[in-house]
Parts: structure tokens; C-alpha cells; sequence
């Protein structure tokens, strides 16, 4: 028996929201379908309490600033695993209910009342289908926009753990992404060594140089613009008030006072406001999901 | 590139609309899902399958009592409009009175845009091409108020150009779309501005 | 005079660049092996030259600012021209990259055969070296997802269609459709795709 505090919370959470009913009829019912109905609740054991619908909202806020910023961001690592898991469950789930469909609907699609029936019956399948497809699109987007600033930045994220960085390669990036890296570098290499580096003197054989007038390395825009939305502190994750907001005395209004450095400039962004900012004055607001690209 | 050129930086108009799918809107169901508490086991739970959802809340389609307002994700308004098995409540804010008072506002504040919802023009859009028969008004009509709010906004934007700067800029109350349709420049024009001052202050230094 | 080779190259990276952005990256130009040669071949010439002032200079004990100016850029030259190498070398393979992730037809496979004439045999490899590790990306943890799907977000993914001709029955995971000219379907797009290519079906 599991006795997690998670899973019996994630228990609690799964009452009120995904197998609601089928839980409440069980009571009135009390033997005959407990055995098929606990399997799938042993199947679900295993999800934290982090209901699918929240994790794919923060999914998508990923996704955005993925797609919109210009260095590659901390890969969510329990937020992938957890909604790859679920993928997995629900394309089996999807699997076995149109089975069910194959048997059920084969000849009798003609008259119009068995028909509508059938619709019916199969709209739940439906929109489970599309519903599978719209999150396994973001997924997919989300993966390959990452693989493409893998690329973008190779030998800058070689570099990156000399550099001590606050994070380490292995946390920023997830196990594929890490192998991804690593063979594709192996295989640019020896194309460049091949068709040309191996063919220059001794001296210009190096393909990270950064020493001569040019840099070979390429690093994120820091100081690119972005557009960004200034949501402010999550209510229902954080009941402590953000120290560093501030409340403006001539609108009322709560905002994060920020610093362009480069013009050595003062900024206010108001909560609930659009905004064209540099990217690096927003960057710790948006590693803390205060500030979302938009 | 794993990454294709045009969604560097950007969003495609088709992802605009998807982020916006997920929204949740009103519908009148014209079926029940939900079922009895008690009794009656055997002839619904054979036939009904129950709606198991990744990216949007289930249990209101699960609940479903024809004729009742519920909420859902936008795309799967859609989708059961699409089947006749709803109509869309359309919102409050898609009525030509309304929108005459957005346009009025517009152009009485050159300096401020009125406070449409974020995915205004993505949901009048869809509900024109999917549901025009469950707007409050006739859709033509409908969509030249749209088009006239949209133009209005694009000429302020245009006009609020000269703007431009390499320090910052606020522009609330834009929406999902217009912003993507003014990244490209927007961004283009601040990011250049923004070298010309470097390059400029670096000279000073040098000096 | 010295880098002209390395602009003409550069050139030419740029105009297929272009070529790949308007019409998408389905052939790769020829690579330019000629170039490529007689580039190298110049840098390893400007390295003797660069090698000579050098021992010029550390023969006579005066302080020759000519000759040190000569050997600067000279080795400025040189970097130039591995500069412009690479960047041609590398813009290609970002091509080869995108055509192994095209979710048309078979990839690679396909990619490699259409373009084997115009990639240099290096390039050839490497074009299979990255087509091997996608493939391997795309099993495991990502099976369900299918990396190399279509990257534009599903919409309708059920639609209703009107056979416009015979077709006889089609086997879905939603049962089999007898497609009967007039009739009505409500299916699966991606199960009709190319039903409605090929003219059978028309969507309503």
C-alpha cells in the first residue's frame, strides 16, 4: 500500500475533477465494478497532484517564451515527464475506446436516428482525438524550437559550465537534448574538419576562436527586444506578497521597477501591462514567471 | 534547421488562432451527458463513453444538461457546433452597439487603445466563419464594425510610430494578433535604434 | 587581389540562402568544390608569405614597420578566408539539417537521393550522420509525439466530406466508410488526405 502524502492528496484532487461520477456511482454500487474502475485508479497513482489542464497552461506559457526568447530557457523537466506520461496513457485510452467503436458501429450507419446516436457516442472520442493532437503539436513545437537554438548555440553551451553559470548544462537542458547536442556537434566537426579546418595551418584549425577579430562564438541577443505581458505574481502559488513590487503614487497601480542598464534608465512595468522591453531587463522576472513573451 | 525560418521569432497567424482556441467560451449544449446519481446503470453506462481531456477541463463535458449554460475551451465549441450539438453564446462585447462604442472611444483617445479583450479579433474571426448564427446581430454588419475597430486601431498604431524609441514602449490593451502583426517592425525599428545608440555612445567614449 | 575567391564564395552562400527562403529547401545548389580548393589553396599560400616576412623581420634588428603591417594583414587575409569557408560550409549544412527534418516524403532518404549530385561526399555523410540521429530521437520518450510532425497546429481534425466519385471501402480506427458517389462523410482528415488529392472527396 502507498502511503505518499502526494498520491493521497493527488487522490483528493482526482475527486473533484477527472473520474468524479464514476467514483460517486461506485459507492451506491458497491461490489460489482470496483475491480475494472481500481486499476485505473492505480494507473493514475503514479501523477502528482498538478491537474492535466494546469500543467498544460503552464506548458504553453513555456512554449511562448521559448518561441520569443533569445537564449534558450531551463528545460521544465517534471512538467515534461509528467504530460509525456500522460500522452502515453491517453493514446493507449484512445486505443482501446475505438476498439470498442470498430465492433460496435459496422454495418447500421444509415438510418438517421442510429445515427445521431452514434455521434453522439462518439463525440467524447472525438474530441479526445483533437484534443490529444493540440497537445502533442505544442510538445512537438516546444522540442524543436529548443533543438534549433541547441544548434544556434552549440559552442556557446559548450562553453557553458566553465563559464559558471548559476545552471548546469544537465539541468538546462534534458537527457535527449544533452545526446542531441553532443552528436550533433560530433558530426558538424567532422564536416568542417573534413572539407575544410584540416586543410588550413596548424594555427586556424580551431573552430571556437575568439581571439581573433572576429568571434566564432555565438552568444544569445542579450539586449534584444521582446514584448511581454506583466502578469505579476501567480495568487494561487504565492500568498506572500512580492517584495519588490512597488505601488505607484500617482496611479495606484502595483509595478516591478526595473533598470536599463545600457542607458542607465529607470522603467516601471505595471502589472497587467504590454510592454517592448529589452530582453535582458526582463529576464529574472521571467525565469520567475512574473513576466511572460507574449 | 529544426526550426523552420518563418517561425523564428515569431508566431504564425494559425498559432495565434490556436493559442486562442483554448480560451474557455459559453455554450448552450442541445444534449446531456450528465448522469443520474442513482439507478439506471445499465442502460447508460454501456452506451456513454466519458470525456477524458489532456489541455482542457472535462468535467463540465461530462456534466453536460442540455438547454444549461457550461463553459468550455473555445476549440471544443467549435467542435460541437460544428456537429449541431450547440449553440455559442457569443460575447458580451461582439454587439454592433458595442462595438460603436469601442470605435467612439478609439477615436475620441488618440493616445490610448480601448480595453478590448487580448483575442478580440481571433474570436469575432472564428465565430463569423463557425457560428454566424448565433451572434446577436447580423453577421455582415457585424464583421464591417470589425473591420472599421481594426482599421481605426492600425492607423492609431501607425500614427503612435514616431514613438518608436531605443529605450522602452507600453502598449496595452493591444491584442494577440495586432502585436504579432507588428512584431516584425516594431522589433526591427527599436533593435536598430537601439545600435545607432550604442554605436553613437561608444563613439562619445572614445572621444 | 587576396579573399576575392572567399567573396565569390560568400556570394553564392547568400544567393542559395535566398533561393532556399523564397522556395523552400528542396535542392541544395552544387557545391562549389573548385572554390573551395583553390581558397584553401590561397591561405596556405598566404601562410608561406606570412611565414617569410616573419623570418625577415627577425633577421634585421631594425624595427620595420612596412613589413610588420604586411604580415598583419596577411594573417588577417588568412582568417578571412577560413571565416568565409566556414560560413558557406556552415549555411549548407543548415540546409542539409532542414531537408532531414522535412516531414514530406521520406526525409533523408529521400533528400540524400535528389541532392547526392550536388553534396560533396563529406557532406553526403554528414546528411546521413544526422538523419541516423533523428531517427533516433524520434523513438523512445518522443515515439508518441512524432518530432518530425507538421508544425502547423491541428485544426479540424474531423471534417465532413462528399464522395465525388467512387472509391469503394476505406478502413479507419473509426470503422469502414463505403465511399458511394453523393454520400456524406464526417472523417478523420488525416485518414482522407489524399482521398481529397486524388479528386475522390471533396470537403464541405
Amino acid at each position: 500500500m502507498n502511503i505518499d502524502i502526494d498520491d493521497i492528496l493527488a487522490d483528493l484532487d482526482r475527486d473533484t475533477t477527472a473520474v468524479d461520477s464514476s467514483l460517486i456511482s461506485q459507492t451506491h454500487n458497491d461490489t460489482t465494478i470496483l475491480g475494472s474502475d481500481g486499476a485505473e485508479t492505480d494507473k493514475l497513482r503514479h501523477i502528482t497532484n498538478v491537474s492535466p489542464v494546469e500543467d498544460f497552461e503552464t506548458l504553453i506559457t513555456h512554449w511562448r517564451n521559448e518561441r520569443m526568447s533569445p537564449e534558450l530557457l531551463p528545460f521544465p523537466h517534471l512538467l515534461m515527464q509528467r504530460t509525456l506520461r500522460r500522452v502515453q496513457e491517453q493514446v493507449e485510452h484512445i486505443e482501446v475506446l475505438s476498439m470498442g467503436y470498430l465492433d460496435d458501429t459496422g454495418g447500421s450507419a444509415d438510418a438517421s436516428d442510429s445515427r445521431n446516436a452514434t455521434l453522439l457516442s462518439k463525440l467524447p472520442l472525438l474530441g479526445m482525438e483533437a484534443d490529444l493532437e493540440r497537445l502533442r503539436f505544442v510538445l512537438r513545437s516546444f522540442l524543436r524550437c529548443r533543438l534549433a537554438k541547441i544548434d544556434k548555440y552549440n559552442l556557446y553551451l559548450r562553453q557553458f559550465n566553465e563559464e559558471g553559470a548559476a545552471v548546469s548544462l544537465d539541468e538546462l537542458l534534458s537527457r535527449q537534448e544533452l545526446e542531441y547536442h553532443e552528436r550533433h556537434f560530433a558530426i558538424l566537426l567532422k564536416l568542417l574538419n573534413n572539407s575544410i579546418l584540416r586543410h588550413l595551418p596548424p594555427e586556424l584549425q580551431a573552430v571556437d576562436d575568439n581571439d581573433g577579430s572576429v568571434k566564432m562564438v555565438e552568444e544569445p541577443e542579450w539586449t534584444r527586444f521582446v514584448f511581454v505581458f506583466v502578469s505579476g505574481p501567480d495568487p494561487k502559488k504565492e500568498q506572500v506578497p512580492d517584495p519588490r513590487l512597488l505601488v505607484s503614487e500617482t496611479t495606484g497601480q502595483q509595478f516591478y521597477p526595473v533598470t536599463i542598464q545600457e542607458l542607465q534608465e529607470e522603467a516601471e512595468l505595471a502589472i497587467g501591462g504590454i510592454y517592448v522591453m529589452r530582453y535582458n531587463v526582463v529576464r529574472e522576472l521571467i525565469l520567475e514567471n512574473k513576466v511572460q513573451l507574449i | 534547421m529544426s526550426l523552420p525560418w518563418k517561425l523564428q521569432e515569431t508566431f504564425s497567424p494559425e498559432e495565434i488562432q490556436f493559442i486562442v482556441e483554448n480560451e474557455p467560451i459559453k455554450i448552450f449544449p442541445r444534449f446531456t451527458t450528465k448522469q443520474p446519481v442513482r439507478g439506471n446503470q445499465q442502460s447508460n453506462s454501456s452506451v456513454q463513453t466519458r470525456w477524458k481531456l489532456l489541455t482542457a477541463k472535462d468535467e463540465p463535458l461530462n456534466n453536460l444538461v442540455a438547454i444549461q449554460t457550461t463553459e468550455v475551451a473555445l476549440w471544443i465549441a467549435l467542435l460541437l457546433k460544428q456537429q449541431g450539438k450547440c449553440s455559442i453564446v457569443a460575447p458580451g462585447w461582439l454587439r454592433l452597439a458595442q462595438l460603436q462604442k469601442y470605435i467612439d472611444y478609439e477615436l475620441k483617445n488618440t493616445g490610448r487603445f480601448s480595453e478590448l479583450p487580448w483575442n478580440w479579433l481571433v474570436v469575432a474571426q472564428l465565430l463569423f466563419s463557425k457560428a454566424a448564427d448565433d451572434l446577436h446581430d447580423p453577421v455582415h454588419l457585424l464583421r464591417g464594425k470589425v473591420q472599421d475597430l481594426r482599421e481605426i486601431r492600425l492607423s492609431k498604431i501607425g500614427q503612435g510610430l514616431k514613438h518608436l524609441n531605443e529605450s522602452h514602449l507600453q502598449l496595452d490593451n493591444l491584442s494577440l494578433l495586432e502585436i504579432n502583426e507588428l512584431r516584425p517592425f516594431v522589433l526591427g525599428v527599436m533593435n536598430k535604434l537601439k545600435d545607432i545608440h550604442n554605436s553613437i555612445s561608444e563613439d562619445q567614449e572614445e572621444d | 587581389m587576396y579573399t576575392d575567391l572567399s567573396n565569390k564564395l560568400v556570394l553564392e552562400a547568400k544567393r542559395a540562402h535566398q533561393l532556399s527562403l523564397s522556395s523552400g529547401p528542396e535542392l541544395l545548389p552544387m557545391y562549389q568544390e573548385e572554390l573551395v580548393r583553390n581558397i584553401v589553396r590561397e591561405v596556405s599560400q598566404l601562410g608561406k608569405n606570412a611565414e617569410f616576412l616573419r623570418a625577415q623581420q627577425a633577421q634585421s634588428n631594425e624595427e620595420d614597420k612596412v613589413a610588420r603591417c604586411q604580415q598583419f594583414v596577411t594573417l588577417l587575409c588568412m582568417e578571412r578566408n577560413k571565416r568565409c569557408l566556414l560560413a558557406y560550409q556552415k549555411l549548407r549544412s543548415d540546409a542539409l539539417d532542414t531537408l532531414a527534418w522535412n516531414p514530406n516524403g521520406n526525409g533523408a532518404a529521400d533528400a540524400t537521393q535528389r541532392n547526392s549530385a550536388n553534396l560533396s561526399h563529406h557532406e553526403q555523410e554528414y546528411l546521413k550522420d544526422y538523419a541516423q540521429l533523428l531517427t533516433e530521437m524520434k523513438s523512445g520518450d518522443y515515439t508518441d509525439i512524432d518530432l518530425s510532425g507538421s508544425l502547423t497546429p491541428p485544426s479540424d481534425v474531423f471534417i465532413d466530406v462528399r464522395v465525388l466519385k467512387d472509391a469503394g471501402e476505406i478502413q479507419t480506427e473509426y470503422g469502414v466508410f463505403n465511399l458511394i458517389k453523393d454520400s456524406q462523410f464526417f472523417v478523420r482528415q488525416a485518414d482522407v488526405e489524399r482521398l481529397i488529392q486524388q479528386g475522390y472527396l471533396k470537403k464541405l
